[in-house]
């Protein structure tokens, strides 16, 4: 965007301060948070923390009124007005003249290409947790076969195999690839994973390619010999935990229905042992138990390396967050960015991952995010039974299948979701935090309009976009090199897939 | 430039305001995701104004929805101190809470509590307690200094006393009706199984401890055996009175018949085989190659030697003892499917030094290995008759307790050298092998602490878990040698004593 300067352009500044003529505003997000008033500008992706006067300017523009009329109340003195005028002008925010035409829109990248596989290594579970979207009756969930839609539970050695050949295949020429295992629970299928392992360690060697490995898991498999081999192998490791006992045990079940903390911790405390501070904690909230400050606490007590918690929303019955519990989500998720604020001033972090992640992506200035992840293009789930889907949770929807090893991959869904920038969906395109977000989870937009162009506003936008604004406010409030320690800390605990897709991505 | 330099000067006087905005450089904009600029605008962030929630102020004890609180006394989460709505993770020396959950205290008397971590427990209805002393009347699970409860069961603590217990794992345990009990010292009476350092219970059966002082004991696996009416014990040192078919390195029992009489005979075969090593006076097939190698083997059942076998081991399925899945731990192919599925790992589960199939491990059947190698750390039992076929070579040197009919099969040599065997009685001992050759049943003078630690190194590689070297057989040229050493020796020696005699 090229700077106005000329004094022509300018205009002429009235006695209130305020300059003669028509403007109008680029697109923006003004907006207060944590006490800081920040501006976005949603074309240059600069993020600037102002002050109140240039929130108010900004208002008086938008609202298309009298600007001089608004601002002549005495809040601000004329100088600081003209000054703010001026700098949103030199930085190409105030524009002169009316809007008549539609904004130009940059050009994304569309990223393509697997690189990503996800392995269902099994559907069996030996937990039976009350929000499982594998499970495929809500209402009988404990006896429900939590296999997603699909008929069988385990994967075959054969088809993993298989898989790992499509992936090094479709990779083409790009190095670094990565390997997810899920399920279920993919340390019930133990044996399959060390199989796996050494097999892609043969073609690394074969092919001269990367592999990065990350496993999600409750946690109970965790014995010393899986702890062992996950170092060895330096598997990236994540654990679903839902904060205290009494937090975790009311959703996170066995298969008897009794709590699982004390059966998860034995394992977990075993593998945070091995790496204190790296273990990442995958937290689940469900409606009328959002405690955050409890969950962090908690978790960070136990020397978890970084937090992230995801509420239940969409079509999840009881158990999705209303109203009342988004706003109790957001008003903690605040108090947690303070605390963020204030412990890394103590030189200590907090990896708050929710907002981390985003504190990140908001440093470099020239990031523009097409897709909210990289599902079906960059990434793809294998299931046990040979077919491929953009992710775990799409696994057994027929309508959302990419082909199978027998019959091939089909790239017909993977042009689709490929074509969906944000800048082609009808929400996001007019949404400021568009290029930031991506998008939202394509499962999200599924479960609540069936469609996956549309965005679910309500819930998954509404919490991207504050927790974005979070982040914004605490880039304002820390230095350079508390942000760089933000980032490595990041960097040190999310999966090997997140990290290269989001540093990738442009 | 004089001009310049007023404004400077102007702005500091009016601390920047005035220079500055006369200037018009106030920031009203500062960028803050500078990364691609480069404009790296350190900023160093107020202090944020504002809440300061609870949940993070440790001197706010008092705010409302306490989470985490870390008192003196008790809960102050509630008016009055109540504190009857907490129920995260109280950390207070006191916590008389009635519905706590997970508290960290010092003195724990809330009446409703799970999985508390104090010093002392006085609640009432615990699960799974961890505290230094447990007086709550029904616990489970607890892991505790000195147990008191009277309805414990699975208890890990440093002395139990409750009397109803089961399974304890516990430095003493005293209670009257234990079962399973894993100690240290176990002084309960009625104890059966049990596997503990010393073990003073009366009618103990099947113990398995370092120290047996029971009066009753039966089928002992110890290494010093001080029972009263022990039978068939298997030990490296007994004291016990009238022992009868003991198998041990030094019996210090006053001799039965039977001993008296296996005690002749096995110093009769000693130096039998001495002489005929020392002489070189054996037959011809004295430099044989020795075939069945039983050299300072003890056989608490007499063994049949069988060489010149003619044998096939058609379906071999691996090796019976290997470290199957790579993870530093043998297992024993017990079910002989050749599969790592299901084996029992080879560990030292009783404490006693050496290595042993999980307690209850049912070994019995036909099997067809490519090799049998078992170190002489391991101490097998069988549960019933056992075949073992080695489309090789076999060796056996640590300890096995045969509860019926054993019998080693191999095309290849089998090799024995400082195994123990025991049998129950009626039970035979075979060993077959293919080749034609020596059975060596030499006996070595090797005290019990000194005996060689070995292992297999056969056709299926040496066996892991054994540092020990094999004792190296003796060839017909290096026996030659050596006979010539020893007669030079005893020449020299006899004249030396003739002198000695002269003087």
């Amino acid at each position: 965007m090229p700077r106005v300067k000329t004094a022509r352009m300018r205009g002429h500044f009235g006695g209130d301060g305020w300059p003669d003529g028509q403007w109008h505003l680029a697109e923006v997000h003004a907006f207060e948070r944590l006490g800081r008033h920040i501006l976005f500008d949603v074309s240059s992706m600069n993020c600037y923390e102002t002050t109140p006067v240039v929130h108010a300017v900004v208002d008086a523009v938008r609202s298309k009124a009298d600007g001089s009329a608004q601002l002549a109340g005495g809040r601000f003195p004329r100088h600081q007005i003209k000054q703010a005028v001026r700098q949103l002008q030199d930085r190409g925010i105030l524009l002169p003249g009316a809007q008549s035409v539609p904004r130009a829109r940059p050009k994304l990248a569309k990223r393509l290409g697997i690189r990503h596989l996800e392995l269902m290594v099994t559907h069996a579970c030996n937990m039976r947790c009350r929000y499982c979207y594998g499970s495929d009756d809500r209402d009988g969930w404990q006896e429900a076969t939590h296999l997603y839609g699909a008929r069988q539970a385990g994967m075959t050695w054969e088809t993993a195999r298989k898989g790992i050949d499509f992936l090094f295949q479709a990779s083409g020429a790009q190095k670094d690839l990565s390997v997810i295992f899920f399920g279920g629970e993919p340390l019930v299928e133990f044996d399959l994973i060390v199989q796996v392992v050494a097999y892609v360690r043969d073609k690394e060697r074969e092919t001269g390619k990367q592999v990065g490995f990350s496993v999600s898991t409750n946690g109970i498999g965790l014995s010393q010999k899986v702890v062992d081999f996950l170092l060895a192998e330096n598997i990236s490791c994540q654990i679903s935990i839902d904060g205290p006992p009494a937090m975790h045990d009311r959703n996170r079940v066995l298969a008897t229905g009794q709590g699982s903390y004390d059966r998860v911790m034995l394992g977990v405390q075993r593998l945070i042992d091995k790496r204190p501070g790296r273990v990442p904690a995958r937290v689940t909230v469900t409606a009328g138990q959002v405690d955050l400050p409890a969950v962090a606490d908690h978790l960070m007590s136990l020397g978890f390396g970084s937090i992230h918690i995801e509420p239940v929303i969409g079509t999840a019955g009881a158990l999705s967050l209303g109203n009342a519990d988004l706003q109790q989500f957001e008003t903690q998720t605040e108090h947690l960015a303070h605390y963020l604020v204030r412990r890394i001033k103590d030189g200590r972090i907090f990896n708050f991952s929710n907002l981390v992640r985003h504190v990140r992506q908001i440093r470099v200035v020239d990031q523009r995010l097409a897709h909210f992840c990289g599902a079906a293009r960059t990434y793809v789930a294998l299931a046990q039974d040979g077919a491929f889907y953009p992710c775990h949770r799409f696994v057994g929807m027929a309508e959302y299948r990419m082909g199978d090893l027998e019959q091939g991959f089909d790239d017909t869904l993977q042009r689709r979701i490929l074509d969906l920038t944000v800048d082609d969906r009808p929400e996001c395109r007019e949404c400021w935090a568009r290029y930031l977000c991506g998008g939202g989870c394509w499962k999200h937009s599924v479960d609540v309009h069936g469609d996956l162009a549309r965005s679910d506003l309500e819930s998954s936008c509404r919490l991207i976009r504050h927790q974005i604004e979070c982040a914004m406010a605490i880039n304002g409030a820390l230095k350079v090199s508390d942000k760089e320690l933000l980032s490595e800390a990041y960097e040190r605990t999310a999966e090997p897939y997140r990290i290269s897709e989001q540093g990738r991505q442009s | 430039m004089k001009r310049r330099k007023v404004l400077l000067w102007l702005s500091k006087a009016a601390g920047g305001y005035f220079g500055a905005a006369a200037a018009g450089t106030i920031p009203q904009l500062l960028m803050i995701n500078t990364v691609r600029l480069g404009e790296a605008q350190a900023q160093t962030g107020n202090d944020v104004p504002g809440l300061c929630p609870g949940e993070f102020c440790p001197t706010d004890g008092a705010s409302g929805p306490c989470v985490t609180d870390t008192c003196a006394t008790r809960d102050k989460c509630e008016p009055g101190d109540a504190g009857h709505t907490c129920y995260v993770s109280d950390t207070c020396d006191i916590d008389e809470s009635g519905d706590c959950r997970g508290d960290a205290c010092t003195v724990d008397s809330s009446g409703a509590c799970s999985a508390d971590t104090c010093a002392t427990d006085n609640s009432g209805g615990c699960i799974s307690d961890s505290c230094t002393s447990d007086k709550s009347g029904k616990c489970r699970s607890d892991v505790c200094v000195s147990d008191s409860s009277g309805d414990c069961s699975s208890d890990q603590c440093n002395e139990d006393k409750s009397g109803a217990c089961a399974g304890d794992s516990c430095d003493a345990d005293n209670s009257g009706n234990c079962s399973s009990d894993q100690c240290n010292e176990d002084r309960s009476g009625a104890c059966r199984s049990d596997r503990c350092n010393i073990d003073k219970s009366a009618p103990c059966t099947g113990d398995v401890c370092v120290n047996d002082s029971s009066g009753d004991c039966i089928k002992d696996v110890c290494v010093v055996d001080n029972s009263g009416s022990c039978d068939t014990d298997l030990c490296r040192q007994d004291s016990g009175g009238p022992c009868s078919s003991d198998v041990c390195a030094s019996d210090i029992t006053p001799p039965s018949r039977a001993d008296a009489g296996m005690s002749r005979a096995l110093r009769w075969l000693y130096r039998v085989a001495m002489l005929l090593l020392a002489l070189n006076l054996a037959p011809d097939d004295a430099f044989a190659a020795t075939v069945i190698d039983a050299s300072d083997a003890m056989f608490g059942t007499a063994p049949s030697f069988q060489t010149a076998q003619t044998i096939t081991v058609p379906n071999p399925m691996g090796a019976f003892i290997r470290d199957c899945d790579g993870d530093g731990i043998d297992e024993a192919d017990t079910n002989g499917d050749g599969n790592c599925a299901g084996d029992p790992k080879l560990l030292d589960y009783n404490g006693d030094g050496s290595r042993e199939l999980p307690a209850g491990t049912p070994f019995s059947g036909t099997f067809q290995f490519r090799c049998v190698g078992v170190s002489s750390d391991i101490a097998l039992v069988t549960t019933g008759p056992v075949a073992l076929h080695s489309a090789g070579g076999a060796g056996i040197y640590g300890a096995v307790f045969a509860a019926g009919d054993f019998a080693l099969t191999a095309i290849d040599k089998i090799d024995l050298k400082t195994s123990s065997w025991m049998a129950d009685e009626g039970r035979t001992l075979t060993f077959r092998t293919g080749l034609a050759g020596v059975v060596d049943q030499a006996q070595h003078d090797y005290s019990e602490t000194g005996l060689p630690n070995l292992s297999y190194a056969g056709a299926c590689g040496a066996t892991p878990g054994s540092g020990g070297q094999p004792i190296p057989s003796v060839s017909a040229w290096g026996l030659v040698f050596l006979l010539l050493v020893l007669s030079v020796v005893a020449w020299r020696w006899g004249g030396l004593r003739k002198v000695r005699a002269q003087h």
